[in-house]
């Protein structure tokens, strides 16, 4: 390994805690505030702790602690045990947000790439040979754990495809299957998206974009064995999560910037 | 419950020197596992947060079958035309999404008869969406299509599931 390669390894795991969390804090908190005097027990199992704790600051307290676990793995990252209690504190912090009402995928591939950099034994105070073949290995499970998520979510639209096209059924890349898609959004979330006029008026274009959505995702399991491959498909995921919130008001800034540093501005520009 | 049994035993099990494998593995065999955990479930219930939240989008939602909360009067306002929530959500303080969240577990819980959870989510109903207005409102097992829903309000079929009121009793 190169000393420049160690430097953006550094980087990169310092850089991935404080951008985590600055999003906690930007979208979690008033989330939180806004809603954690309103919170009522219920059976759903994320609530079943807040239930039992009946204090209903607790919501405030975690998404408070999983940024100060944020802010102090950026700067102490070699220690496992700070990584580790940032990974529960943001399982109970997923959990909560998740319990309010609607169920949301904010923060979920902060979760999982949180607990593949947990992996990551203590590391040595002079980082040594062996400590960077770790942090090379962290970081890439970490990247890895993003693309296996979006090629799940293509897998199984593939599968779906499938099934309705064996159905005779309206599928995913029939033109009227996206706009279904958006008046779906508009039904449980009363979205309101840019271009849904011009998706509703110009339906041969959906059959491509569906297509085009279906064959990012698959070839995003490319990424785990390619890693020379990240930045393009970091940058057409970039471009998926821009798409969707034209096309079906569906935003997730949390995965954009997960998106735009870990796979986009991955450490590992060339095979590894 | 189910979900953070399965969290906690797997990352302690990760976190076991006695469990651990050369430290390749550690990391590939996390993958593996999580590959297998998410098929598992996407396969059998869909979604299981935060365990695999990747099963969306799935399917083109021609046919929508859920729950919907239809609302009959607010405050007693005689210009008032019963209609479902979705269409006239304007008038509640409250993201729409977490509306819609909170009708599909209550009319689940309702429909299974689980009296305890009913009772909690109509507290949180009334603590998110009622909390102003003193509303009738009737729980309805639905299928719709949702083109036709935005557009127009109908419903395939509706089912009501049980009338109740909700909301400040004085104001």
């Amino acid at each position: 390994m190169t000393d420049s390669f160690k430097t953006r390894l550094v980087q990169w795991i310092t850089t991935y805690y404080l951008a985590l969390a600055g999003v906690v804090f930007i979208l979690g908190l008033p989330k939180f505030a806004r809603v954690s005097s309103q919170l009522a027990p219920t059976l759903e199992w994320g609530q079943v702790f807040l239930s039992l704790v009946t204090f209903k600051s607790l919501a405030l307290l975690i998404a408070t602690l999983t940024i100060l676990f944020a802010i102090i793995s950026a700067f102490l990252f070699r220690f496992q045990i700070l990584r580790v209690a940032l990974f529960l504190s943001l399982f109970y912090f997923e959990s909560l947000f998740n319990s309010i009402g609607a169920k949301t995928h904010l923060f979920q591939f902060w979760l999982w790439s949180s607990l593949a950099l947990a992996l990551i034994p203590t590391l040595n105070a002079s980082l040594r040979r062996r400590d960077f073949w770790h942090l090379r290995l962290g970081i890439w499970c970490s990247i890895s754990t993003i693309l296996l998520f979006y090629f799940l979510s293509g897998f199984w639209k593939t599968i779906g495809l499938l099934q309705q096209l064996y159905r005779g059924e309206t599928h995913f890349l029939s033109q009227q299957g996206l706009i279904y898609h958006i008046y779906s959004e508009i039904l449980r979330a009363s979205a309101r998206p840019l271009a849904q006029q011009f998706v509703t008026e110009h339906a041969w274009i959906n059959p491509f974009l569906s297509f085009g959505v279906l064959l990012l995702q698959l070839v995003c399991i490319v990424g785990i064995w390619r890693s020379r491959y990240h930045r393009i498909i970091g940058f057409g995921l970039l471009a998926f999560h821009f798409g969707t919130f034209l096309i079906l008001d569906v935003n997730y800034p949390s995965n954009f910037i997960l998106v735009l540093f870990a796979v986009l501005l991955s450490p590992f520009p060339k095979k590894t | 419950m189910a979900g953070i049994r399965i969290e906690f035993i797997w990352s302690l099990a990760l976190m076991n020197k006695h469990l651990r494998c050369s430290s390749l593995n550690r990391y590939t065999i996390f993958l593996a596992v999580y590959l297998l955990l998410a098929l598992t479930i996407a396969s059998t219930i869909g979604e299981l947060r935060p365990v695999f939240v990747g099963h969306w989008f799935v399917q083109v939602p021609h046919t929508i079958d859920d729950y919907g909360i239809y609302i009959l009067d607010i405050d007693g306002r005689e210009d008032f035309k019963p209609a479902y929530l979705e269409k006239v959500i304007g008038q509640f303080d409250v993201w729409s999404f977490d509306a819609y969240g909170i009708s599909q577990d209550l009319g689940d819980s309702i429909e299974r008869g689980q009296s305890l959870r009913t009772e909690a989510l109509f507290k949180k109903l009334q603590m998110m969406i009622f909390k102003k207005h003193r509303t009738n409102i009737e729980i309805h097992k639905r299928v719709l299509d949702p083109i036709v829903f935005v557009e127009t309000g109908e419903v395939k079929e509706s089912t009501p599931l049980g009338q109740y009121s909700v909301g400040p009793v004085s104001r």
